[in-house]
């Protein structure tokens, strides 16, 4: 259910102030908010209690090219910036020179190098900037170093190095340069962790199907059927409602990884179906040997 | 006199309110407190089962054997702030992570507890899934706010509904919001399956979310058949869902490529471990990325069946399942998941924040297990604006009562709306036009 809200003077002011107002200054704004919202991008407040805007265009706005970034200059007090994954380049960069007001910028996956990076050096108030997955090298963090106000900066996948990190550091000591993770020590494929061998269960012999009892529920587990015998043999879970199930059969010398629960009954037959013993598995995981 | 202070930023805000925000919109980013939000996305993780907070977040390791339990208390990357010794990946996070240790209520049933820690308030009796009269979801709250990018859905559940013992639980939808707002269940296209059941009965699944190009051809046969028009209202709710699910997910190709696990880079997919608890992480960091505002994600199986499977209700062998089954997943994974959402950037606008039904028993009972403890437990949040590296609140000695700072589940979700901007005071109307507070509690002061 929608329902209008309940409204204060000041905002019949605003409307009201729309007819009553236009000026060339506002036309300007107003020609380029339409535009920034023409390529995708979203404008709004940075915070109600604030008056600059937060202007984006990572979600929607991501064909946004250099000569787009001339109507976010027409806009004077943006503080927050969001060009990830567009395509602008070093070359856009000049357009953000004006921004003066801008605390957080965004160019995070943008064809953005050391060579546009000078652009930022006169935005002061910059508190957060994203250049993660960037050309930028060692050369932009210098040219980085009188932002006094920077707090937070992101060199994820990008050429920067310790010496760099360290130079930037040492001239902004508040600074967290966030680097990432180091791809490179990361395993491609999942390491392949030892197994811990499961606690030994008890082998009971049997001669006849009706001597193991049927399976009774319990938590999930795991067990590990290890086939030391000389022949192959057969895996039968002996189900709740006492009916056989075929599971697999195992070759002399080779184990087999079954999931199971605590409390199951498995029946192990030769390759005739004629039962050699079972096993009842316990709440941990566990290690079936089937003997000799 | 004309004021003025409405001069030319006031006619430009407007005129932003007019072509971009809606003017209720507009007028509610008004009535909104003073400090600046800053979260614009939220990841809930939800412990179905009741996470242990003596495991996790809370160790005695001073306590006696019988409370203390097998495990040890490690020290974490925050001076005097200890984890259990079994998350030690997380307790490297520990900056990022604030730990609430004194959340409690009264419910101990695992349908009573989960409904009041995911909606926030208390269940009105016996309550029934996607009933419209229950409270909607904080993801499904969340969503009511915050709009999507566009082709995203405005909330995203992951990877499975919660159950118990084959009955589907009421908690995770949209309730009163009605069925535009019930998050949208997709599974995790990879990932070993944590090991119990987890069950796909929702309809919407049936779309099985195959989103190959090849096949959108043969989904939007799918929409038109869907177009026609039907009898009842639910039934039109109903379909109204599917129809824009349709389009939002197997077109949108926001969601598509988020949903395509195979393009990030197999490191990173590592990192998180090939496991769907994992996984599960990874999609929900792409699903945010791609301007989804609010995604779920159940850790642990979705069917808790008496305790038996990968789910947080350890009744029966707690220590070993939580040692070797849990608590390795819960570890990695949500360690990938801050290590990531920090290096690209995102975690100052993205909350992450945990809940879980209840906490367990300080005694261990005769069957190696901790039951269901609502008395006190611990969650955490951290990100999107929340200070990490701190303990709010405390339990006594024993881990059987909070000592410091009591907090409810209406609380922490009061501090969750807080941090995304949201006015937790807003009044909503339910469908019979019944006017609602979005949430009793009040924020705690972890900013």
């Amino acid at each position: 259910m929608w329902r209008f809200p309940r409204t204060n003077g000041a905002e019949c002011w605003i409307l009201l102030s729309l007819l009553l107002l236009p000026s060339d200054a506002v036309a300007a704004e107003k020609e380029a908010l339409a535009a920034i919202k023409k390529i995708g991008g979203t404008v709004r407040l940075v915070a109600e209690n604030r008056q600059e805007w937060k202007v984006e265009f990572h979600l929607g706005g991501q064909q946004l090219t250099n000569k787009d970034l001339a109507h976010v200059a027409m806009l004077e007090d943006v503080a927050s910036l969001n060009l990830r994954d567009t395509k602008i380049t070093s070359d856009g960069l000049v357009h953000l020179k004006g921004l003066a007001k801008l605390e957080r910028l965004h160019l995070e996956r943008t064809d953005v190098g050391d060579e546009g990076i000078g652009n930022l050096a006169g935005l002061v108030n910059l508190q957060y900037l994203n250049l993660y997955g960037t050309r930028i090298t060692d050369k932009s963090l210098d040219q980085l170093s009188g932002l006094k106000n920077l707090k937070r900066l992101y060199v994820w996948k990008t050429g920067v190095t310790d010496e760099g990190v360290a130079r930037i550091q040492k001239a902004l000591p508040n600074l967290k340069v966030i680097r990432g993770v180091d791809l490179s020590s990361l395993p491609v494929s999942e390491p392949s962790e030892p197994e811990k061998p499961g606690t030994p269960i008890k082998w009971i012999p049997a001669s006849t199907a009706g001597e193991a009892p049927k399976s009774e529920n319990g938590d999930n587990t795991e067990v590990v059927f290890e086939n030391k015998s000389n022949r192959k043999v057969k895996i039968y879970w002996v189900s709740y409602g006492n009916e056989l199930e075929l599971y697999g059969e195992l070759e002399p010398g080779k184990t087999h990884r079954q999931n199971t629960y605590a409390n199951n009954s498995w029946l192990i037959t030769d390759k005739d179906d004629k039962p050699l013993g079972y096993f009842i598995v316990g709440p941990e995981k566990a290690l079936a040997v089937i003997p000799k | 006199m004309f004021p003025l202070h409405f001069s030319r930023r006031d006619v430009l805000r407007s005129s932003v309110g007019l072509a971009g925000l809606t003017l209720p919109t507009l007028f509610q980013l008004r009535s909104q407190a003073a400090t600046a939000p800053r979260a614009t996305s939220c990841i809930v993780i939800y412990c179905w089962g009741g996470l242990s907070h003596f495991e996790s977040w809370d160790p005695k390791p001073n306590a006696p054997s019988e409370l203390r339990g097998e495990f040890s208390a490690i020290s974490t990357a925050t001076p005097g702030i200890q984890y259990c010794e079994h998350i030690p990946l997380m307790a490297k996070h520990s900056d990022k992570l604030a730990i609430i240790r004194s959340v409690h209520h009264t419910q101990g049933g695992h349908q009573q507890g989960m409904y009041v820690s995911i909606t926030g308030h208390n269940p009105p009796g016996g309550v029934k899934a996607k009933n419209r009269d229950n409270w909607p979801s904080l993801a499904a709250m969340i969503s009511r706010f915050q709009a999507p990018a566009a082709g995203t859905p405005g909330a995203i559940r992951l990877p499975y509904s919660m159950y118990d013992n084959g009955t589907l639980m009421a908690g995770e939808y949209g309730g009163w919001l009605g069925a535009d707002y019930d998050p949208v269940l997709m599974r995790t296209p990879a990932g070993k399956p944590f090991g119990g059941v987890s069950r796909y009965t929702s309809r919407e699944l049936d779309l099985k979310l195959n989103l190959q190009k090849k096949r959108i051809l043969q989904r939007q046969s799918l929409r038109e058949q869907l177009e026609r028009p039907v009898g009842s209202e639910s039934d039109y709710d109903r379909h109204n869902r599917f129809r824009r699910m349709a389009s939002d997910m197997l077109l949108g190709s926001a969601v598509s490529k988020a949903y395509d696990l195979e393009s990030e880079d197999p490191r990173i997919r590592t990192m998180y471990g090939d496991h769907i608890g994992g996984q599960s992480m990874l999609l929900g960091r792409r699903l945010v990325e791609a301007g989804v505002p609010v995604v779920q994600i159940c850790a642990g199986a979705g069917d808790l069946a008496g305790g038996g499977g990968d789910n947080w209700d350890t009744h029966r062998g707690h220590f070993p399942k939580m040692k070797d089954r849990l608590l390795p997943v819960f570890d990695r994974s949500v360690s990938a998941l801050l290590t990531d959402l920090e290096q690209r950037g995102m975690l100052e606008e993205t909350l992450v924040v945990f809940l879980t039904d209840f906490g367990r028993t300080p005694k261990i009972n005769n069957n190696g297990g901790r039951d269901h403890y609502p008395a006190v437990y611990s969650l955490a949040l951290a990100g999107g604006g929340i200070r990490g590296g701190q303990v709010y609140g405390s339990s006594d000695r024993k881990g059987a009562q909070p000592a410091t700072n009591p907090c409810t589940p209406g609380d922490v979700h009061a501090t969750v709306y807080k941090a995304m901007g949201i006015d937790h005071r807003t009044e909503l109307y339910d469908r019979l036009e019944r006017p609602f507070q979005v949430c009793d509690g009040e924020p705690l002061p972890l900013f």
